[in-house]
């Protein structure tokens, strides 16, 4: 069984504090203990002396009256047995050598025997627990002229027991009662320190499960603040990630989707009519003729879909090691060769007007933008109109432009025009043999330079599509951030 | 007359349907949108409505929910293969779909099913003097029973629906027998033989030299 973490800290601190205030009780205890013990037997001994001093007073009094410096060993005696059986209260007994002599209570004589002897130290302590009572016996030895006496005096320390017991008890109760407190103290307390990291792990759970758009409220300044920040930001990159994720399937799906139709709608034609020519057996020539030219122009509409199909693959594996710096002069020749053909067919003219510059670039995907661009105006422009084709550099930056004075586009349509088979209109666009993709290939050639396509066209008036590359300085930055990064 | 709306916006498409029903003696109207169609509808009485799915501004599944309480039994075309998009036009109450591109008679057999499944037209054919009972699976010769093997009267069936229309030897041996084979062709040419010598269509089921079969159109 695993505890969890505020169990592990709420049993580490309760044990600890526990331990510890136990011992501290323990400690103090016995050392009150042991100075209460010291000054009773302080009391013991002070007593002990006073019995010695009764004594030694009575045989100086007894010397003073009868006027002799000394009185016979047998006055003596007697004179200190009375003196300890009528003057003394405490109990106590005399011996002399190992011989009792003398005793005032008849208890416990046979204990007072026992610890009677003595070395040459002044005082002997014996401390006994006689049955229910706690006795100090204090021995010391004393000389009365020339007869050498040994006194055991007896205290009974049983009420300090007793104070130390009761003591110990209460001791007991008050540290049950303070361990209690501290246990439902440390608990509360533990939770509510706790409580922001439950609320915390509520919050990831929910962003784990997939809730990305979910934010912790933010509240604290301390680490638990920095950790709820921290996972705020994580849950906003993956929200952010995600969303281009998505973005990137629904395009790819949505690509697909228009590709599978841009392709079965001629394909459908295609086998529909092929299929009509070969099933009924009289058929008219007319008809016959009309259905051959329908199969053979969707057949070309899915020849000119596979070919900027083809280029758009070609576009996506293409790296920037095939750039090269072109002069631009040539390759606009070029493509100004390659697209007389098809604009002669309407009578439209190419107009060129170039300032000659460099270019970091691929030379095919170039003149193939260009191709595309130049198509698009041609299909936009009436018979015998003018289409111009500029180079020339502003603000340092590149910029190739092809402008028609055809039909223009619709403002709703421009955002659009872009995006792959997006067409304006389709059944014009398809007359014209259009695929739907020649302004997303475009694109694709314009992002790989790092170029930018800006398309500004007016209804009825025309179109002027600019390619916008970087400035030199930019391709700079770029390459040297490529390097590093 | 049966008479079929077809709501398509490729005008070659929509052209090539009208001529492939023209086939089957099915007249037909064309819509290439949503609001023509809805037009058409309120107007009109059709027997079946052949839909497209991916329709500038207002799609297929649309225009499905706008006339569905109209009842027209309803055929949906669409360009997507996938599962997702043909659920979701059977749940919207379409009776069947068919997936672009399409062969004629593919067309023509799934309209003849839906108009028979909603019309309960009478299964039975009548060719000069043959009846065909395709629910009893019976074919009466001048109202004489003619034994046929199960072959034989579908191929003869066959024939019937797509009268006056060149069958090749691979479509028919596909059609009847569902699978290909090496002696397709032998196969097919016997039962032809069989179906002829049996209902004595010596004169109508005709050999087309290179092409294939032919059954004599006979305008009913």
């Amino acid at each position: 069984m695993s505890l969890r973490l505020w169990q592990r800290i709420y049993l580490t601190v309760f044990i600890l504090v526990s331990v510890i205030l136990a011992i501290f009780s323990i400690l103090w205890q016995r050392n009150s203990f042991r100075i209460m013990l010291e000054s009773e037997q302080n009391t013991a001994i002070s007593e002990h002396s006073y019995i010695i001093n009764t004594i030694q007073n009575a045989v100086l009094t007894e010397q003073l009256r009868q006027g002799k410096l000394t009185v016979t060993t047998g006055d003596i005696r007697t004179l200190v047995s009375l003196t300890l059986q009528e003057q003394i209260t405490q109990d106590c007994a005399l011996f002399l050598g190992s011989v009792i002599y003398a005793y005032n209570h008849e208890e416990t004589l046979e204990q007072k025997k026992q610890f009677s002897e003595i070395d040459n130290s002044n005082y002997a302590l014996h401390t006994v627990l006689d049955g229910d009572r706690y006795l100090c016996y204090v021995t010391s030895r004393f000389s009365v002229q020339d007869s050498s006496f040994v006194l055991v005096s007896v205290r009974d320390l049983s009420s300090l027991y007793t104070l130390s017991q009761t003591s110990n008890w209460q001791l007991l109760f008050l540290y049950t009662a303070g361990a209690s407190i501290m246990a439902i103290v440390l608990f509360v307390s533990l939770r509510s320190l706790l409580k922001p990291l439950q609320k915390l792990n509520t919050g990831i759970t929910a962003i784990a499960e997939g809730n990305y758009s979910m934010r912790l409220p933010q509240t604290r300044k301390d680490e638990l603040g920095v950790i709820t920040d921290n996972i705020n930001r994580m849950a906003a990159a993956i929200e952010t990630n995600v969303r281009e994720l998505k973005q990137v399937a629904d395009d790819r799906q949505k690509f697909i989707d228009n590709l599978s139709h841009e392709m079965k709608t001629p394909l459908t034609s295609i086998l529909g009519y092929a299929d009509l020519l070969t099933i009924v057996e009289d058929i008219d020539p007319v008809t016959r003729t009309e259905y051959a030219k329908v199969i053979l122009s969707e057949s070309k509409r899915l020849r000119t879909l596979s070919d900027k199909l083809m280029e758009l693959i070609t576009v996506g594996q293409i790296t920037s090691q095939e750039m090269r710096m072109l002069p631009i002069e040539p390759l606009i020749d070029e493509v100004a060769l390659s697209v007389r053909p098809m604009l002669t067919q309407q009578n439209q003219h190419l107009i060129i007007n170039v300032q000659p510059f460099s270019l970091y670039a691929d030379k095919t995907l170039l003149q193939s933008m260009l191709y595309n661009l130049i198509d698009n105006a041609r299909k936009a422009s009436p018979s015998e109109g003018n289409i111009l084709l500029q180079a020339m550099i502003r603000d340092g930056r590149p910029i190739l432009t092809v402008t028609d004075y055809g039909i223009g586009i619709p403002p709703e349509d421009l955002e659009q025009i872009t995006k792959p088979f997006y067409m304006v209109d389709k059944s014009r666009s398809r007359q014209a043999g259009g695929s739907g993709l020649g302004l997303a290939l475009c694109q694709e050639i314009a992002a790989l330079h790092h170029a930018k396509l800006k398309i500004q066209s007016e209804l009825g008036k025309g179109t002027e599509v600019s390619v916008i590359f970087p400035s030199e300085n930019e391709t700079t930055e770029r390459s040297i951030s490529n390097e590093t990064g | 007359m049966t008479k079929i709306l077809i709501v398509e916006d490729e005008p070659a498409i929509a052209a090539m349907i009208r001529e492939i029903l023209k086939l089957s003696d099915y007249s037909s109207d064309i819509c290439n949108n949503g609001p023509d169609a809805l037009q058409a509808v309120c107007t009109t009485d059709y027997d079946l409505i052949l839909l497209d799915v991916m329709l500038p501004g207002m799609d297929g599944f649309e225009i499905m929910d706008a006339i569905r309480d109209f009842g027209f039994p309803v055929i949906f075309l669409t360009a997507k293969q996938g599962l997702e998009d043909k659920v979701r036009g059977l749940r919207a109450g379409a009776d069947d779909y068919i997936v672009k591109p399409f062969e004629a008679m593919e067309l023509t057999a799934r309209i003849e099913a839906v108009l028979r499944r909603k019309n309960q037209i009478d299964a039975s054919y009548h060719y000069r003097n043959i009846e065909y009972q395709e629910d009893s699976h019976r074919v009466l010769l001048d109202g004489k029973a003619v034994h046929m093997t199960p072959k034989e009267f579908e191929l003869f069936g066959f024939f019937l629906k797509n009268q006056g229309l060149v069958i090749s030897r691979e479509k028919l041996f596909e059609s009847i027998w569902g699978y290909r084979s090496e002696g397709e062709s032998r196969t097919v040419d016997a039962h032809i033989n069989q179906l002829r010598k049996k209902l004595g269509l010596q004169n109508e089921l005709l050999t087309v030299p290179r092409l294939g079969y032919r059954l004599i159109r006979i305008k009913s």
